[in-house]
């Protein structure tokens, strides 16, 4: 279990001080597939970066029960819509690579899902189109044979279809002890795939429910993410009206 | 072991083909300029002035191996830069240390640059024996007698120790310019990884650009030319050491991650 404990986390100097995170406290089971949602600018990406060890950070990390190094790193992996694979190689390459750094690679899973999405292995990836780019980053999270996969709005720049086939892989391809941390703006789309929601709003844990918690209320994600961020769905309406109030006065 | 090995890898598989590309294109575009040179200089009137060292000075071969030596540093500090990714996110995720990673990044570098030494060596012996088994068919060919040719048995021998290219590629006795080619060669494969490896942590590398300046500038130098090699030797073993050891010890910048 990865297990957050008052985590604060704040950028810039005294003039352009952020708190990115402020006192986040979670826990995440192995097993799980969680969605983390917020607003731009919420902290998700600053927390999968802490998770991971590459931001400094106040207040405590563990992996089951062990502070996060590069002992027990492996068994994490990162997709993000930043990229983080190597240019100039080809995804041959990467996996022979990836076989050498995670014993637990998984180069069945690369073949099926490089051939699933058409991959070629030869190419070096900058010549991949961005769409390509974000699958293949999802690729090597998946088969890095980690625990626990960060995945950082991984689907940015790929069409609605592509994105529908990914989750349905994603969910016939995970085993019971793989855990899926989704950071995403795309809640509809995720709705069915995740099992339990985490809302961030301005660094803080806003909410956290799962999806049967959900269906038991006779909610959707929408209605609680609404709910949560009390959206006041009138402002739209409001503003309408005064606009064409206004233009009837003109 | 085969963490590091595999890193070193990922370095040789960015360049190693061009690499080799570069030092087979350098030998042919050496060779023609050579060749060139023999042609339009080979006549009745002056033939004297046909020698093996004005050749390598005339044939501007030195020039061709000076634009070589430049694209391959560009090549080694390019490689790993992972313009359009942030491959920082899946080193930081290795078992092996960021610092190893940019010590395997500098050996494999520093073999290279190496690799393109000895071959600069090979080349230039190899432009001698052409000198030695192709003027002389010019010459006859231009109606000058072969023998006129002023080269003996111990033109190649003479040539590198009086021309300045020759001689510092390959420094025979003179023990100062061995020590700065090796300080020389150890600097530019530390300053080409740490370039990579400032890039990749948002940040700027300028050891490089000082370092292929001076060797452009410097690394031509007759023999005897003792302060010449201290101090190249001395800005090689500063901008090695220097890079080296910030890039070892600085602080990855957050605002970039």
């Amino acid at each position: 279990m990865i297990e957050l404990k008052d985590v604060c986390k704040v950028y810039g100097g005294s003039y352009t001080r952020k708190e990115a995170l402020n006192k986040v406290s979670l826990k995440l089971p192995q097993g799980e597939i969680v969605g983390l949602f917020g607003e731009n600018g919420a902290g998700k990406t600053t927390l999968m970066k802490c998770i991971l060890g590459y931001l400094k950070y106040d207040g405590e990390i563990t992996l089951d029960g062990e502070p996060i190094t590069t002992k027990n790193i492996a068994r994490i992996s990162f997709a993000t819509n930043e990229h983080s694979f190597f240019p100039g190689l080809t995804a041959k390459g990467h996996a022979e690579f990836y076989a050498e750094h995670f014993p637990k690679f998984s180069e069945k899973r690369f073949k099926a899902l490089m051939d699933f999405f058409e991959l070629s292995y030869n190419a070096p990836i900058r010549h991949f189109s961005t769409g390509q780019k974000n699958q293949f980053e999802v690729i090597m999270a998946m088969c890095q044979g980690a625990d626990y996969i960060l995945m950082d709005e991984p689907f940015a720049g790929n069409d609605v279809f592509n994105r529908e086939d990914f989750y349905k892989v994603l969910l016939g391809i995970l085993e019971p002890h793989e855990t899926v941390i989704l950071s995403t703006h795309l809640l509809e789309e995720v709705e069915n795939f995740i099992g339990r929601a985490v809302l961030l709003h301005n660094g803080r844990i806003v909410g956290d429910v799962t999806t049967t918690e959900l269906e038991e209320s006779g909610r959707t994600l929408m209605d609680y993410v609404k709910e949560t961020y009390n959206y006041r769905s009138d402002r739209v309406v409001k503003v309408l009206r005064e606009l064409s109030d206004t233009e009837k006065g003109n | 072991m085969k963490e590091r090995l595999s890193v070193m890898m990922l370095a040789a598989r960015g360049t190693v083909y061009k690499v080799i590309l570069l030092i087979a294109v350098t030998g042919i575009v050496q060779a023609g300029l050579f060749y060139w040179w023999m042609m339009r200089s080979i006549s009745p009137d002056d033939i004297w002035l046909v020698n093996l060292e004005s050749g390598m000075t005339d044939s501007h071969v030195v020039f061709a191996a000076a634009i070589s030596f430049v694209i391959l540093c560009a090549i080694l500090s390019l490689n790993g830069c992972s313009f359009g990714s942030k491959a920082i996110y899946t080193f930081r995720r290795l078992s092996v240390s960021q610092k190893e990673v940019l010590c395997c990044w500098a050996v494999y570098n520093t073999l290279a640059v190496l690799l393109f030494w000895m071959s600069q060596i090979l080349i230039m012996l190899g432009l001698c024996g052409m000198y030695k088994a192709v003027a002389p068919i010019l010459c006859e060919q231009s109606g000058v007698p072969a023998s006129n040719l002023p080269f003996g048995p111990q033109t190649v021998y003479i040539a590198f120790y009086r021309h300045k290219y020759l001689h510092s590629l390959m420094p025979m006795a003179e023990i100062s310019r061995w020590i700065r080619n090796v300080i020389l060669l150890g600097s530019l494969g530390i300053c080409t990884a740490t370039f990579s490896n400032s890039v990749r942590k948002g940040k700027k590398g300028i050891a490089i650009f000082v370092l292929v300046t001076v060797t452009l500038g410097m690394f031509c130098a007759s023999v005897g030319m003792f302060e010449v090699d201290i101090v190249s030797g001395l800005i090689a073993l500063g901008a090695g050491v220097g890079s080296g050891a910030i890039a070892l010890g600085g602080v990855e910048d957050e605002a970039y991650i």
